[in-house]
């Protein structure tokens, strides 16, 4: 049996109250969607309590799961909901910015310090762990307003358009807080990324 | 569609600014070819851009596998409150 049938078969068991087939559907994608939980909330705590509560959801509406895009796709779509949910409660979101990750540039419009050491390649950090944990890192430090527009965008695939109507905020406002998200994360991980070679 | 004047050199920080519109295709053709000819003759810019279009490649690479850095476990009281919820729904 393939994978995927196998899949078939767990969330074919999940929509007859198969205790067994639930249980292995939620250890299969518990590792995922709690780090993406994570990421979007930067909050491990809270990450662990929207996780249950999108797998509670996914239990209780599994039946209107038709199968046409992926369970797993299904999953990471519940769990930005809710999410998103979670950061609106957070209260008085106070618009935060992103200055202090940013490069300063001289009165000519010239970066003030040059770039130290030699970039090191793609294929070279791919491999690397702690390019991965600083990547994690870094993502959490943004604050909330850049952070959820950079997932979505750029890791999740949502459009420009469908994170705009998702965040309430202008197609223009996203552009302008996904670049501005970008280079913090290219600041912050400037040195992983130069040490590497 | 970004434009610059037709006299204007662009700055480091005017290529820090075109980033993301010079990756999307959205600059116009005379300030694509200055940004161009900015990254020829800067290599702090050329490094940045590297490094920027590095940060978006991994960053999407490890959301996709994020198995390595990822807590691997489901807590024992989660997972019962899952099943328990699952229940009696």
């Amino acid at each position: 049996m393939s994978r995927l049938d196998e899949e078939i078969e767990l969330i074919n068991g999940l929509k007859r109250g198969d205790q067994n087939s639930c249980k292995q559907l939620v250890e299969k994608y518990w590792k995922e969607l709690n780090f993406l939980a994570n990421r979007l909330l930067a909050d491990e705590s809270g990450a662990n309590d929207c996780v249950q509560e999108v797998f509670i959801k996914a239990i209780n509406k599994i039946n209107s799961f038709e199968g046409r895009g992926s369970f797993k796709a299904w999953l990471h779509q519940i769990t930005v909901n809710e999410a998103l949910i979670e950061l609106r409660k957070k209260s008085a979101r106070k618009e935060e910015s992103l200055d202090e990750f940013m490069l300063e540039f001289d009165e000519t419009g010239h970066y003030i310090q040059s770039y130290h050491g030699q970039p090191a390649s793609l294929d070279v950090l791919q491999e690397s762990i702690e390019v991965k944990q600083e990547i994690q890192k870094s993502i959490d430090k943004l604050p909330d307003n850049f952070r959820i527009i950079l997932i979505l965008r750029d890791y999740e695939g949502y459009s420009t358009k469908e994170v705009a109507e998702k965040i309430n905020l202008s197609e223009q406002n996203v552009k302008v807080r996904l670049h501005r998200a970008r280079l913090a994360m290219r600041n912050l991980l400037h040195p992983v990324f130069s040490e590497q070679s | 569609m970004h434009k610059t004047k037709i006299n204007e050199h662009l700055t480091c920080r005017k290529v820090e600014e075109f980033l993301m519109a010079y990756l999307d295709r959205e600059l116009s053709l005379l300030t694509r070819l200055r940004f161009k000819f900015h990254l020829l003759i800067c290599p702090d810019c050329t490094n940045y851009l590297r490094e920027y279009k590095n940060a978006i490649a991994l960053g999407k690479q490890l959301f996709d596998a994020p198995d390595e850095v990822a807590t691997g476990k489901v807590p024992e009281q989660i997972l019962h409150a899952i099943m328990h919820a699952g229940k009696s729904s």
